[in-house]
Parts: C-alpha cells; structure tokens; sequence
C-alpha cells in the first residue's frame, strides 16, 4: 500500500537534542527483581545498579540520574534529582541515606575479555545481549526508522556514526555470523567497516523484522537470521564508548529526536516543547501502528522505547467491534499474506483453534489491516486476544519485561 | 467530599485505546457514498427515459429496504447500522434490475425480500452468502414473471427488449448498427441496468475511488467475450444455430452483464477476496452468462450466473497464496 504517511525518512534533518538535568526519573522494573538496598530516600548516584534480571533479554537497571530515591512501588522507582552524588568518604546531606548506591560508579574495561565475559559485563550495564549473541548465517542492523512518526535513525547515521562504530566493534566480538548486512533507507549514505550495504525502499511496513528480512535475503526465511534495530546498536554504542551502565536513550517525541535519561516523564517532554494536550487526546509510547495508549503522563521513557507521539481527537475513525464486511481490503495489504478478515472473525466469535490453523502465529501485528479497514475494525486486538487465549507472544508481551 | 482529586477531576483525560492509531479514514459510509455516486448517472438516465416511473421504483424500493431493516433490527434487538448506507444501496441497486413500470407491490415485497432473504437473515451486512439484490430479484423473477418482463409492464414505450429479439428470432434480427443506441440505453430491460453507458461511467469510478477491486468485473467481462466469441465461431459447428451465438460484444451491449459485472458480481461479502479467486470467480460467472443465454430459458443470463457462481465463493476463498514462509496450514 502507497501512502505518503508510511514514509519512513524525513526530509528536513531533525536534530538530537541532548536533554541534562531532569528534575525526576521513573524507571518501570518490568520483570527485573529490585536489589534490597534499594529503598525509598536512599541516595543513589548516576549508573548505580538497581534492579537485575536473570535473562539475556533483559538488561539490568541502573539509576539514570544523580538524585534520591523518592517513590518504590512494586512495578516502578522514581528518583528525584539533587545534585552530584557525594565523595565517597560520606559527607551526608541531611535527609538522604547513604549506602553503596551513592557511590560514583567507575567504567569497566572491555579489553581482553572473551565472548562469554563480554556478554556478561554488557548484560550488567544494562544492555539485552540475546539478540547480539545469538548464532546466525547473517546479521542485518535495521537503519530504517521502525514506525511512521519516528525520525533519529538519520540523525544518528549522521551525527553518531563514532557510536554506532563502537557499538558495532562490540557486535562483531559478540557474533561471529559470516555476514554483517547494513539496511538503509534508499539514498541513505552511511557504510561500517566489515559489513554490507543494502538499500531498501523507507516504507512501512519494510522496516520491520520478517519484511525487512524477506527484502535483503530474497527467502522468508528467518531462522538463520539475526536482525536488530540501529537503536540497540546506539545502546550498546553508548556503553562501549564509556563503559558505564545505559542510563540514555535516544526516541523521537512528538516530532522532534531527544536524548534524554532513561524514565525521562511523558510530562517533561510536555513541558520543554509548551505542547498542551486536550482531554480525548491520545499519548501513545512507541509507534503509531503498534505502541500502546497510555492513561498518565508520569510514565518514564524504557529503554524500549523510541518514540511517543500524540494523537488528537477524532483524527481516526473509532474503532469498535462492526461487523466483517468482507471487503477484502486487509487481505490485499498483509505483508504476511495472511486472510485478516477470517482470523479476526475467528478470534472475534472465540474460535481460537481455528485462529491457529489460519497461522495467526505468522502475524507480526503491524497494524495495516486495522489501519485499512472500512468497517473500523480493531484488528489488532482480536489477534492479540487470540494470541493470549492460544498461549502465542504477542508483540506488547515482548516488551512488557523490559 | 474526599480530600484527593477524585476520579472525573484529573484532566486532561486521555483515550487508552488500541493501535494502530491511524487510520486511512477510508470507511464503510464512505463507500456508500462512493456507491450512490456511481449510480448516479444510470438512475438519472433512467428518470430520463422513463421519467417519474422510474423515480417512483427507485425511490419505493430505497425506501422499503431502509425499513425493513430498521424495522428488523428493532424486532430483534440488535444494534441499528442502518445509518451506514448500505440499505439505501442496496434498494438503488434492486430497483436498477426492475422494469420501470414494476407495480408498486413488486418493488416493496421485492425490496423486502432483498433486505430479509438476501442478508438480515444471514446476521446482516458482510454475513450474506449471496448478493441480496439478485436474491430479491431472483424470487421476484421465479414468482412473478410476467411483471418482471420489461416488455409486458412498459406497453407504452417504443422501445425494444433486444435479448427477447435475439432469444426468439436471433441477433441477425437486431437492425443493423443498433449498437450505439444500445450503448445509450436505446433498450427496454431492467431501468438502471440497461442504461450501457452510464453503468459503465459509474462502474470505472468504483474502480478509481477503489470500492470494488478490478479483477472480478475485469475477469467477468473476459469471460463473457471469450465464451461468447468461442460460441460464435464455433456454435454451427456443435450444432448451434448461427443465430443463436452473436457476436461477443452483442452480450455486454444488451441486458444487465456491465451493471452485475461492476456492480453486483463485485459485492464484497458474497465475492472472493484474494486475487486468484477474483479471476477464477469472475471467469466462471461470465462464462455462466453467455451459457444461460444460449441455452436457458432466462433471456439475461448474468444474474443468475453470478448467483450460482457465489456458492462456490468459499471455494475461490481456497486459491491463495501460502503465508509468509510458504508454510500451508
């Protein structure tokens, strides 16, 4: 489907902002046990590790700002900012506790580890190893901005390459896959030592995993290929220059490219652009086809997260539960060649079983069939409530443990 | 009152909804608008050939079919999506099958029937198997021949019905270039859809605004051509009168086949959806038109063509291609 608003590159150059001295963070655990020192009014300094998890797909967390802890509930920290962290000898402001969370943290040094070491040390900064280290015949890095909306890949190939260089060298330690395989929009300039090029049409949905893989390898097959976003490749980046733990983030918010502390406020954003929103309006985290609507402004950016972008009033058609009229239309638009009116039937009606014959474990959930059709469908609710009842992943699964 | 903020205090207050959070804005009233535009041409014909007697069946059976399913939808308390349209086009396309001087009982049963028979009965728009308005049009057909003959309920009228012509005294009887007066709607037969030219104007425009998809009218034409033109050549020669096999485009310039190919062979629920059982579809229901013309008893075959070929609908459904990873279930 030709639609001007799929387009994925800007043809204005939207600058990164860097954002220093947010007056508080809040950071969401996600699956990540918190460590038990961690406490409400305990000082933590910038990079101090917080919460852990015992997966490769999910990085540790570490404190984003200099500050004191200031609210703790089971799913998130919030942490007020308060100066620079004290020397390490202890001399104590008032209130604030001091433990070891206060103390400065010291880089680590990357040289001469081995590939099981490396990935390690980069899981306690903070980083999701998994897709780095998982073994594969070719290793694409996704250079085109993941959703409609979202516009730093170019600014990132043009200001950041040094990062993505660095990021890159760490990658190359971490896999040892016989092709790397850069994927940039068409026209897009930008080339890394050791890898390929390959110039793909900047339309969504080309810029997610199963198309983009379908486009650069000429197969559907996936199984031997790894595929990962520019913006993790700028996380690990970001931490091969310092060796410190990942407290930024880059992301897109409401059309202009921020790098700003991880748990950075939905509100804060708000209030540096003078944006004001309505009452009706939607805030969404993540991308316009599949991020999820959020119901508060205190939500903090997650290293998932990039982009949050809004959208006004009744600039969309409800979604509600009309009827099938069997136009056709979605099923000319799926890039995975699957039948959405008969799935979304199924899962509508329960016949969840019948769902899994049609392979709605096939759907990416890119949300083209929802945008698409006529009767205002919510597409991809019935597929993921499909998925649910079926025991299949979904995408905002995915997401949720970060 | 409570000391915190209560609930309907905390502004602004923002929509949680589900993605994707846009949308091409593109919808089902807007199709129908789409559609009533379409038919605009054909009906003004219509009211110019035949004046207020047109106007009358087009308005009744518009009417009817927007209460009847109002009236239907209250009766068994379901939710009213009469406001969407698609009953008043489906009225419009009945009554564009029906004689301009159909009696005013055979339009409002008809249109009932259309609405009733045709979809409610099935759950309501995109859950009928069959297109309602040939349903309507097929019991009227079946009950009431005589008044659904266009020659015997437009005594009046100096035009000709060219398909009884060429059923009973062959297509040589036809003068010789009639086409272009067939063409402009020089004919007697259903008031719409025998208005050739301007079903075509408004057939191309539900092709551009893309409410219905090319395949189907476009492989229901080639169908109707390539049969007609393998019984023209070859008709004498399986032992069929050369009178009985016109010359191809003789099928598309008489009766209703443009108006069902563009308008009624396309409805979406009861025609395929993917690409290959378009063509398959389409093929068959024109290649069923030219046969009913030549052998049936019914002198305008594409109705009931495109009847018969919608119950293999799920069948069409089957040819696809496999899913991403070419994986069949």
């Amino acid at each position: 489907m030709k639609d001007k608003r799929f387009t994925l590159v800007s043809d204005t150059p939207c600058p990164i902002t860097v954002l220093n001295d947010i007056p508080l963070v809040r950071l969401q655990f996600g699956e990540r046990t918190p460590l038990t020192s961690v406490k409400k009014r305990v000082r933590v300094a910038k990079g101090a590790l917080l919460a852990e998890h015992g997966s490769p797909n999910v990085g540790d967390m570490h404190a984003s700002i200099d500050g004191v802890i200031k609210d703790l509930t089971a799913s998130y920290v919030e942490i007020q900012y308060e100066g620079l962290p004290l020397d390490v000898a202890g001399t104590a402001a008032a209130a604030a506790k001091d433990t070891e969370l206060a103390r400065p943290v010291e880089p680590v040094s990357f040289d001469g580890l081995d590939e099981i070491e490396l990935g390690k040390t980069l899981k306690r900064l903070g980083i999701a190893i998994r897709p780095f280290t998982r073994p594969c015949e070719l290793f694409i890095i996704n250079c085109l901005n993941p959703e409609p909306g979202m516009l730093y890949t170019q600014e990132l190939l043009a200001v950041h390459m040094p990062v993505i260089e660095a990021g890159f060298s760490l990658v190359r330690r971490l896999n040892n896959a016989p092709e790397f395989v850069l994927a940039l929009p068409e026209g897009g300039s930008a080339s890394l030592e050791g890898a390929g090029v390959r110039h793909v049409s900047p339309q969504y949905p080309n810029s997610l995993a199963r198309p983009l893989i379908k486009i650069v390898t000429g197969a559907e097959r996936t199984k031997h290929v790894t595929l990962v976003r520019l913006h993790n490749i700028f996380q690990l980046g970001l931490v091969a220059r310092s060796g410190l733990p990942l407290t930024e983030q880059v992301a897109t918010v409401f059309g202009k490219n921020y790098l700003a502390p991880l748990g950075t406020p939905v509100q804060t954003f708000l209030d540096i652009q003078g944006f004001k929103l309505e009452s009706g309006d939607s805030v969404i985290l993540g991308g316009a086809m599949r991020g999820v609507a959020i119901s508060g402004l205190r939500r903090g950016l997650r290293k998932v997260d990039d982009a949050i972008q809004f959208i006004p009033k009744g600039s969309r058609p409800e979604l509600e539960d009309n009827p099938c009229i069997n136009c056709g239309a979605c099923v000319l638009v799926c890039p995975m060649r699957l039948r959405p009116n008969m799935l979304s039937r199924y899962a509508e009606f329960g016949q969840y079983e019948s769902c899994r014959k049609e392979q709605l474990a096939t759907c990416i959930e890119c949300g083209m069939c929802g945008w698409i059709c006529p009767a205002c469908r919510p597409m991809q609710q019935y597929f993921r409530m499909a998925k649910l009842q079926l025991g299949m992943p979904t995408f905002q699964h995915r997401l949720r443990g970060q | 009152m409570t000391q915190g903020k209560t609930f309907t205090e905390i502004r602004p207050r923002f929509v949680v909804d589900t993605p994707p959070f846009m949308h091409r804005g593109y919808t089902v009233n807007a199709m129908m608008r789409d559609m009533l535009i379409a038919l605009a041409p054909a009906a003004a014909a219509a009211i110019w050939q035949y004046g207020i007697e047109a106007f009358r069946v087009m308005a009744l059976a518009a009417g009817i079919c927007v209460l009847t399913q109002s009236l239907w939808e209250k009766a068994l308390g379901r939710q009213s999506r009469v406001f969407d349209g698609s009953a008043l086009v489906t009225g419009v396309l009945f009554a564009f099958l029906l004689p301009a001087g159909a009696p005013w009982w055979l339009v409002a049963t008809g249109s009932a029937l259309t609405v009733i028979l045709g979809r409610e009965v099935f759950g309501g728009i995109g859950c009928n198997p069959l297109c309602p308005p040939l349903v309507g049009w097929a019991a009227m057909t079946v009950s009431w021949p005589v008044y659904m003959d266009p020659t015997a309920v437009n005594l009046s009228s100096s035009l000709l019905d060219p398909l009884i012509r060429m059923k009973y005294y062959g297509w040589t009887a036809l003068s010789q270039g009639s086409e272009m007066a067939l063409l402009l709607g020089g004919q007697l037969g259903g008031l719409g859809s025998a208005q050739i030219a301007a079903v075509l104007a408004g057939g191309l425009y539900l092709l551009v605004r893309g409410v219905v998809r090319w395949e189907i009218p476009a492989a229901c034409l080639a169908g109707v051509l390539i049969t007609g033109a393998v019984f023209w050549r070859f008709g004498p020669a399986m032992g069929i009168g050369p009178a009985s096999a016109p010359p191809p485009h003789l099928y598309l310039l008489t009766g209703s086949t443009i108006f069902v190919a563009f308008f009624l062979a396309t409805e979406h629920s009861s025609s395929p959806v993917a690409v290959g059982g378009m063509f398959a579809y389409g093929l068959l229901a024109g290649f069923l038109t030219v046969l009913i013309r030549i052998f049936g008893m019914y002198p305008d075959g594409a109705p009931f063509a495109v009847l018969l070929t919608s119950l293999g609908t799920p069948m069409f459904d089957l040819i696809r291609a496999a899913p991403f990873g070419g994986k069949r279930s």
